[in-house]
């Protein structure tokens, strides 16, 4: 009898730890998510946009490896190799600046897809979640679009028809994809349904910081600018206008957005927030603990200012040491080189417009977008009224003096087949045929090797 | 002569004892029936005894009905008989005192006739493992049982072997092998906590199949431990065991220059303070007096970083039994300093065994060791700066001296004084441990038994380290003025076993199966902090100042949870035909917490035959006592090289803004599985020439699959590289282990031993790609893993003392380009072994054991910083005199403006032969001393360790775990002389 009894008291000793829960062990220091409650949606949202303050996006990246390649900054003599195989257009596949931006890019990609890929197993439990789920759904498909561009910006073949490779559209989630070039056309086709759809889903009402969709449509009149579809350009920043973009702003509140105010108001359309934990996107033109400026202006750009009359000349540069750039000046000397990233703001979508209506033949439309901006920037501003040829170069010109330092000009140059000639430069290379290879980035050598179906770039 | 001594003496001796005695006769004879001549025959406890005669028939008149009776004979096995009531006749067989291959071992979850064993499995004795003065018993095992390679054995006290492979690495990661210490499944950091001489039988499971039982835990092979209880039969016994003994130092390969020397080198090279203040300087405008005076102090830094560190151990154990049940209890204590200054160990064990038989059917039993331990460790072991002691003896510069002239401190090369630092700062490691397991055993039917085995280890480490606000080293940290760092970890590893096992003998046929189940976990948790601004004189966490914005001081916080579970059935069956044909299987189901969700579940198998040949009808060779030849296949794996949340998606706390964000840390793998192994084995046991020489010789094939490696994937799926199994390695080798009786007499027993392995370790296949570079070695396939990966030296050019290199096409070139390296050997030795011998004459017993290893090369990185003028500002070899210094030298040391590049010139062979142990005993004959009542045995000995080495190597130390060698603490040269005393 008491045998029996032993043997159950051992059968009980088996049984109490022989079930599978014992083996999910869930980890005390990291969370696992399921994307069960809307909380996991907005914290994984939060990390998208944390994503674009990196150092390899947004934190440097993404405006400094255009700065480097164009014309507008010259290697100075403290330069020990900061952007020197960038700025000289001697990269190769090799490149970890390429394989950093790539790479960010793409995982900013994946946080989006996380919600997108999740978010139709969440059922709100009331009106107001359902709301607010749409609105973050919004933002995910919205940004994902915006990420895709910036990939397509730096690594998608030069467009001519549209039948060119651009990079891959990623949508989906898990670690044994091969993603595969698509064409511009398929990329662009992708991304404005993507952003149409974000506009539907978004809350109607303007947040600078938030991807809304002001920010969206002047994303699409900014994709139309690419695929020379000028009257979608037209319609698209009519759209962004009425969407909420602001006016244009005065000088003074135009000061404020660049100086130490770093101001969220005044003409921008959508900022990405920087914190002093993270990057400082200034110290790619000066870093004031180690009192080192590795690329100063250009001489040539600087001369296209009207010193005296225009606040981009006060807002940009600081000539009393060395020729400076301040656009992301911070606050120092607590916090020097914190600014905000600005990614889209009002003038852009008055240049993009005026740009369309030159090509569309509407010199008069163009000339009175463009008068609208050099008089906002310039006191006591009287157009000289170009037309023609003449209205392109002044165009292209205002571009280059509003947008400097903010990840546009190089594409620009690309866009219209012109080359880069370096007039004030420091540099081994001082010209880039409109037709070099070197426009376009060389897909990183790591993504090649590890994805089947990656194809690189001509010339790499 | 000895025998009529022995008569006489005996004879006189039983005068003594009339009072109720009975008679007891009987006869002693050896395992082969011969009678034994002039064996001693005693009773315990008393001066009665006598010997055997010519026909090995002795007499004896026993004071007590139930006295114990001892026999011994030099070079036997002694044994002791509680004599029955009334029992009045003994037949005696004393067996050789070398292993016999009929012994009893514990396999995985059952004790197992060695005859019926069908793979690879090795034993090692507690004599081999008592007294030996190193405080962690993994290192213990070395040359013990053939294919057990330890590696990386650091000298400072209280520290584990750093690696211990059984037949080569099997893993791209962790290779240790699984440990099993009464039950309980522990790592090998459990062994600085546990006594040795605890120990009563260790068994290595080597070859896949037997460890398949061990499924995915046992890739890297089985080391089973058990521990004392009370010997059946005996009464309570007490010993003390005491030994005490110095630890001086070992290395001293390297002559380094005096101060003189090394400051006309510095003249040389111009840079120090041989240039600096040199006559010969166009900057400097002094006489060569300050030069002369630095000439002239030659600070021994040996001396002063070496000590000679003192040993001490106090042992007391006593056991003893009732009807029911039995005990063993043991305290130790054990303090051992290192030979660096400032480094030593201190340990307290206390264990209590205990069994004890309810009635015929049940029983139980506890086993449980407690350990406190504190030691004060050297933080920059293996490490080329002035904080490593050891690096310290040999770079620090001859002209520097510990203190100025006026009491304080030199500061040295690099802002720091060692002694400064031992002096005023604290590195403490206190750890408590507990190791509990218990069972109960009941045989609910005939030949059915069921058991069940609960274990914990539970142990808490803490760590101090304590930076003097007034020492050196406090400039360095944040706030500079000192800082107090404590940690601590509690770790708990839980395993219980349930087994049913049934055994059944039908005529000639015998069954044995085994089913069981197990679960086993390990959970750590830690904490800890760093504070700054002590307060001078304060070494708690009262001297901290609480941090500000502004003072600097704000304390960091760390600290983590994490965990594994496993759970596992398993079955086991045996059958074996007329004790000469024997098959055994198994069969064992695995899942894991740390395995992804989609390979949650592993199965595991093991198949093997074995041939009892000696026991054939046919089996005649005169030579030849018993022969058994087997053959077995095993599936097992190993689950340690997998962290325990990789497979899964985890999150990170991140922000943007003043928002929190959640992101994405690291992808996981659902698929993420165990490191297969697969092997064969085939085994030939012999015992040959009347039972003296005995040999195991084995051949073995393992194949390790799905070896875990980060697989670099598309940036575009937003990661960059995904933990995968994906690679491929092969192992295969031979391993001998021969033991044999030289001699033997009356007086005198000779018996000596060999063990050897050879493994050929080839990586096969390294998934996505054929080869990767890991520091200055290389992986690749068809080559082993540690390969050094360096351009190939060709010597100096005479003409012009630069450096040659061979290039990838064989021609020289005094271009260092790093596109020219090539592999060379690895570090991991492919040949290892030892050779053992034991001589017992009289009393005197001798024993010694050499262990070895050849065909591995280490990068000698010690040679790299003192033959090289970039590092000028250490001292330098005295090789370095030989210098190339004008056309026609022919030397190996190239011009000193040459730039001095990585090599295989610091590759050097590292093939070794160390003489490890070296015991002397002397056995003191109780009973003849008249003392017999008060003690059972008293034995004195002396031993060293570590006593000599061979080698070609000019490191410190060929026996390192890594592909290079840098200044790591060497294992001691003990003596000890010791006292054991059995009451």
């Amino acid at each position: 009898m008491n045998k029996y009894i032993t043997l159950l008291i051992l059968s009980f000793a088996v049984l109490f730890y022989s079930c599978d829960s014992e083996l999910e062990l869930e980890p005390n220091d990291s969370v696992s998510l399921e994307f069960d409650k809307l909380e996991d949606f907005e914290l994984t949202l939060n990390g998208v946009y944390s994503s674009f303050t990196a150092a390899s996006y947004y934190g440097e990246l993404k405006l400094a490896m255009e700065a480097w390649a164009g014309d507008d900054l010259k290697i100075s003599p403290q330069n020990n190799g900061q952007g020197a195989f960038i700025h000289h257009w001697n990269y190769t596949s090799g490149d970890q600046n390429t394989e950093a931006i790539w790479g960010r890019i793409y995982t900013t990609i994946f946080r989006a897809n996380l919600i997108i890929n999740n978010y139709e197993g969440l059922t709100p439990e009331d009106d107001m979640e359902a709301q607010r789920l749409n609105e973050i759904v919004s933002q995910a498909y919205g940004l994902r679009a915006l990420a895709h561009f910036h990939a397509y910006m730096f690594f998608g073949e030069r467009y001519n028809d549209g039948s060119e490779l651009a990079v891959p559209f990623v949508t989906e989630i898990g670690i044994e994809q091969n993603p595969p070039r698509v064409t511009t056309n398929e990329l662009f086709g992708q991304l404005k349904s993507d952003l149409n759809q974000a506009i539907e889903l978004a809350n109607p009402n303007f947040q600078v910081k938030t991807f809304g969709p002001a920010a969206m449509y002047t994303v699409l009149a900014h994709i139309a600018l690419f695929e020379r579809d000028w009257n979608g350009v037209v319609t698209h920043v009519n759209n962004a206008l009425d969407a909420g973009a602001p006016g244009l702003a005065d000088a003074s509140t135009y000061l404020s957005m660049w100086n130490v105010q770093d101001i969220d108001g005044g003409e921008n359309i959508f900022k990405i927030n920087f914190e002093p934990t993270n990057a400082r996107i200034g110290n790619i033109f000066y870093i004031p603990s180690l009192d080192v400026g590795y690329y100063w202006v250009t001489d040539d750009l600087l001369q296209l200012y009207d010193q005296d009359n225009d606040v981009r000349f006060e807002a940009f540069f600081d000539l009393s040491d060395f020729p400076r750039v301040i656009k992301y000046v911070g606050s120092p000397p607590a916090n020097p080189n914190v600014a905000d990233a600005k990614v889209y703001r009002t003038s852009e979508l008055y240049l993009m417009r005026a740009e369309a209506n030159y090509e569309l033949g509407n010199d008069g439309d163009a000339l009175a977008d463009l008068d609208a901006v050099r008089s906002a920037r310039i006191e006591g501003f009287s157009s000289p009224g170009e037309t023609g040829g003449d209205l392109f170069d002044a165009i292209v010109t205002e571009r280059r003096k509003e947008l400097a330092f903010e990840s546009r000009r190089f594409f620009d140059m690309r866009r219209w087949n012109m080359p880069i000639d370096r007039i004030d430069c420091t540099a081994n290379s001082c010209f880039l045929e409109n037709d070099n290879h070197r426009f376009v980035f060389p897909i990183p050598e790591a993504e090649v090797f590890a994805n089947d179906e990656m194809v690189q770039n001509p010339g790499y | 002569m000895k025998q009529l001594l022995l008569i006489a003496l005996s004879a006189l001796f039983c005068m003594g004892s009339l009072l109720s005695q009975q008679t007891v006769t009987g006869t002693v004879t050896d395992t082969d029936g011969e009678p034994l001549i002039g064996a001693s025959v005693s009773v315990q406890g008393t001066t009665v005894g006598t010997i055997t005669d010519l026909d090995g028939n002795f007499s004896i008149d026993v004071p007590e009905p139930e006295s114990v009776i001892v026999i011994s004979y030099t070079g036997y096995e002694s044994q002791r008989v509680e004599l029955e009531p009334g029992q009045t006749e003994l037949r005696i067989e004393l067996g050789a005192d070398v292993r016999l291959i009929d012994e009893v071992l514990v396999t995985g979850y059952q004790q197992q006739d060695r005859e019926r064993i069908t793979g690879a499995i090795s034993t090692v004795e507690s004599a081999r493992i008592e007294q030996v003065p190193i405080a962690s018993f993994d290192q213990i095992l070395q040359g013990r049982s053939a294919g057990l390679m330890i590696l990386g054995a650091s000298g400072q006290p209280g520290s584990t072997a750093s690696q211990v492979l059984i037949r080569g690495t099997a893993s791209s990661a962790s290779n240790q092998p699984l440990y099993i210490v009464d039950g309980i499944a522990v790592g090998s950091d459990v062994f600085n906590s546990l006594n040795p001489n605890d120990i009563e039988s260790v068994t290595v499971l080597k070859d896949a199949s037997s460890a398949a039982i061990y499924g995915a835990s046992g890739g890297n092979g089985v080391i089973i431990v058990t521990t004392k209880s009370h010997e059946r039969g005996q009464p309570t016994q007490f010993t003390y065991r005491g030994s005490v003994g110095v630890n001086t130092n070992t290395t001293g390969n390297f002559e380094m220059m005096n101060a003189r020397e090394k400051l006309d080198f510095e003249e040389r090279v111009m840079r120090g303070p041989g240039w600096v203040f040199s006559p010969n300087n166009p900057n400097y405008e002094g006489d060569g007096s300050i030069r002369d005076s630095l000439a002239n102090i030659n600070t021994n830094w040996r001396d002063e970083v070496l000590q000679t560190g003192v040993f001490t151990s106090h042992e007391l154990s006593i056991s003893g039994a009732t009807e029911q049940s039995d005990f063993f209890v043991s305290g130790r204590y054990y303090y051992e300093e290192g030979q660096v200054v400032g480094s030593d160990f201190e340990r307290g064990t206390v264990r209590f065994n205990f069994n004890h038989r309810a009635n015929d059917w049940l029983r139980m039993g506890i086993r449980s060791n407690l350990a406190v331990s504190e030691s004060n460790f050297i933080t920059s072991e293996g490490a080329v700066n002035l904080n490593n002691p050891v690096a310290l003896a040999y770079l620090s510069n001859p002209y520097d001296q510990v203190f100025l002239d006026d009491g304080s401190y030199q500061v040295g090369a690099a802002g720091r004084n060692f002694i400064e630092d031992t002096d005023l700062n604290e590195n403490i490691i206190r750890r408590t441990s507990a190791v509990i397991s218990s069972y109960f055993e009941a045989d609910i039917l005939p030949r059915l038994t069921a058991r069940t085995n609960w274990g914990v280890r539970y142990q808490i480490n803490e760590t101090q380290r304590y930076i003097n606000p007034e020492s050196l080293l406090s400039a360095t940290v944040q706030g500079s003025q000192g800082s107090l760092n404590r940690g601590h970890a509690k770790g708990l590893n839980l395993t219980g076993t349930t087994t049913l096992a049934y055994s059944r003998l039908l005529d000639v046929h015998e069954f044995r199966l085994m089913g069981g189940h197990e679960y086993s976990s390990i959970s750590s948790r830690s904490f800890n902090f760093t504070g700054f601004g002590l307060t001078s004189g304060l070494r708690t966490p009262a001297g901290v100042t609480p941090g500000t914005g502004d003072n600097g001081f704000i304390p960091t916080v760390g600290g983590a949870f994490t965990e594994r579970a496993i759970t596992s059935y398993f079955g086991e069956v045996n059958y074996t035909y007329d004790s000469r044909y024997n098959v055994s299987a198994s069969l064992r189901r695995d899942g894991s917490s740390v395995f992804g969700v989609d390979s949650r579940y592993g199965n595991f198998f093991s198949a093997g035959v074995s041939w009892n040949v000696s026991r054939e009808a046919f089996f005649n060779v005169g030579w030849l006592d018993e022969l058994k030849l087997a053959l077995s296949y095993g599936e097992l794996g190993s689950e340690q090289p997998l962290g325990n949340y990789q497979a899964l998606t985890l999150y990170n706390p991140g922000s943007y803004g003043d928002a929190t964000a959640l992101i994405p840390s690291t992808p996981g793998n659902p698929d993420l599985r165990w490191e297969a192994v697969k092997g064969f084995n085939f085994n030939v046991e012999f015992a040959a020439l009347s039972n003296r020489l005995f040999g195991e010789i084995s051949l073995y094939s393992n194949e390790s699959q799905d070896i875990l490696l980060d697989q670099r994937i598309p940036l575009t799926t937003g990661w960059r590289d995904s933990p995968i199994n994906a690679g491929d390695l092969r192992n295969r080798g031979i391993e001998v282990e021969l033991e044999g009786v030289v001699m033997r007499t009356p007086d005198f027993v000779w018996s000596v031993g060999v063990n050897y392995a050879y493994n050929d370790n080839e990586i096969i296949s390294l998934g996505q790609v054929s080869e990767f570079e890991v520091g200055t070695s290389i992986w690749r396939e068809g080559l082993p893993i540690g390969t050094h990966f360096e351009v190939e030296w060709a010597g100096v050019d005479p003409a012009t003392g630069n450096a040659l290199y061979y290039d990838l096409n064989g021609n020289i070139t005094n271009v260092y380009s790093s596109a020219n390296r090539v592999a060379h050997g690895t570090y991991i030795p492919p040949h290892n072994g030892s050779v053992f011998t034991d001589i017992s004459y009289r009393n005197f017993t001798f024993s010694a054991l050499g262990v070895f290893a050849a065909g591995h090369e280490i990068f000698n990185n010690q040679t790299f910083f003192i033959t090289n003028p970039t590092f000028t500002q250490f001292n330098q070899s005295k090789d370095m005199l030989n210098a190339w210094s004008q056309p026609g030298d022919v030397t190996n040391i190239q011009r000193l403006d040459s730039p001095r590049n990585f090599s295989s010139k610091d590759i050097e062979k590292a093939d070794f032969f160390r003489l490890r142990n070296v015991t002397i005993g002397y056995n003191f004959d109780v009973d003849n001393l008249g003392i017999g009542n008060t003690f059972r045995s008293l034995r004195v000995y002396a031993m060293g360790q570590n006593l000599f080495t061979v080698t070609n190597f000019t490191g410190f130390d060929p026996e390192i775990n890594n592909n290079i060698a840098q200044f790591e603490y060497p294992p001691q040269r003990t003596f000890t002389f010791g006292i054991d005393i059995g009451f």
